[in-house]
């Protein structure tokens, strides 16, 4: 999808060759799709499409640096149709950061796991920008995520992707389209375990993992579950900490701030 | 005035929540004159383009009087630079 941009320019002296050379000059590049001369507080209206957001400052700094440019201004397209997907992104908190997102593909270039998703992290921001709710929801981008944070660290605009992607999962989950297998009944166990205990009872964690995937993977794990038992590295009965009520509580208020179970 | 221009339109902001930025675009649109409008970023809120086969004055005159227009400006589209005329290939002359 091309990002198209007005941009505005200002000629250092208007009418004669000068003006004439500026129009060819900028005719001539790839990303220019129709340059017309006006006449009013600008003297061109160059229309341009470009491949990623980003590459609209680059076009720009291109134009500028030529010595007929007295002064430039850029008007990026914005898109005018509602956007309801984009707008309940922008909602969830972790989700607003989609809008700062320039499409440098940094983040996809730093994932560890991209080529396990159906699509890298910087295709979803688009398809999110897009409203392709069922393209996003029913792929397994956001559960692939191994949350290592390098994708937040390197982005250039402090995107929080990794966050973006624990919100995607939260909305999957309310909608009912998750495809991350056995990821979500992990973090479902997970959580019981936290709710119940206030820590994580290995064992009882993954006896509700397997019984809600598939029970006889478990058979695959044993001897280790065997070994760590009688090592006394597990436990079978689950330690609780003190203050599990309060641990409830805090787990409450966090589903009442739009957390999903 | 020429028949095309552009018309770079600052919006009140005050005006413009999202159903009145919605309803401010389809408004322009049902003007027959009006063929593009372009929601930007930058300097102004709106780009339009318009074709007026009279006068493009009065299409703005139109324009200018919406409550949700705070400032205005109008870009004339001029006619383009002509073409570099080929220069004429030499012709050859063949002795008879």
């Amino acid at each position: 999808m091309k990002t198209k941009a007005y941009f505005m320019v200002k000629l250092e002296t208007t009418g004669g060759d000068g003006h004439t050379d500026a129009v060819r000059e900028l005719e001539a590049m790839p990303e220019v799709e129709a340059v017309e001369p006006v006449s009013g507080e600008y003297d061109l209206v160059v229309v341009a499409a470009v491949d990623a957001p980003i590459k609209i400052a680059l076009l720009a700094k291109k134009i500028k640096v030529k010595d007929w440019v007295k002064n430039l201004q850029v008007l990026k397209l914005e898109p005018a149709a509602p956007n309801p997907f984009l707008d309940e992104v922008c909602s969830i908190p972790g989700g607003e950061c989609i809008n700062w997102c320039v499409q440098c593909g940094m983040c996809s270039a730093s994932c560890p796991n991209v080529n396990k998703m159906d699509y890298s992290p910087r295709k979803i921001i688009a398809l999110v920008r897009a409203g392709k709710r069922y393209d996003v929801l029913t792929s397994n981008s956001m559960w692939v995520c191994a949350s290592c944070y390098l994708c937040t660290a390197r982005c250039p605009k402090d995107v929080k992707i990794t966050e973006l992607m624990h919100t995607l999962e939260r909305l999957a989950l309310s909608h009912g389209l998750q495809n991350g297998g056995a990821t979500a009944a992990l973090y479902r166990a997970f959580v019981d375990s936290i709710k119940c205990n206030g820590r994580v009872h290995e064992l009882g964690m993954m006896m509700k993992f397997f019984l809600k995937t598939n029970p006889l993977a478990a058979l695959k794990i044993l001897p280790v579950g065997l070994k760590l038992l009688s090592h006394g590295r597990m436990s079978i009965k689950p330690k609780k900490i003190k203050g599990t009520e309060q641990v409830k509580t805090m787990v409450k208020r966090a589903q009442a701030l739009g957390g999903t179970k | 005035m020429g028949t095309k221009a552009y018309f770079m339109i600052d919006m009140d902001k005050k005006c413009c929540e999202d159903s009145n930025y919605l309803d401010a675009i389809r408004e322009l649109e049902a003007i027959p004159e009006v063929e593009i409008v372009s929601p930007v970023s930058g300097a102004c809120d709106l780009l339009v383009k318009v074709d007026a086969p009279i006068r493009v004055i009065l299409v703005a005159d139109k324009i200018r009087t919406k409550k949700w227009v705070k400032n205005f400006h109008i870009l004339n589209i001029e006619p383009a630079p002509p073409a570099e005329a080929p220069k004429p290939a030499e012709r050859e002359f063949v002795e008879a």
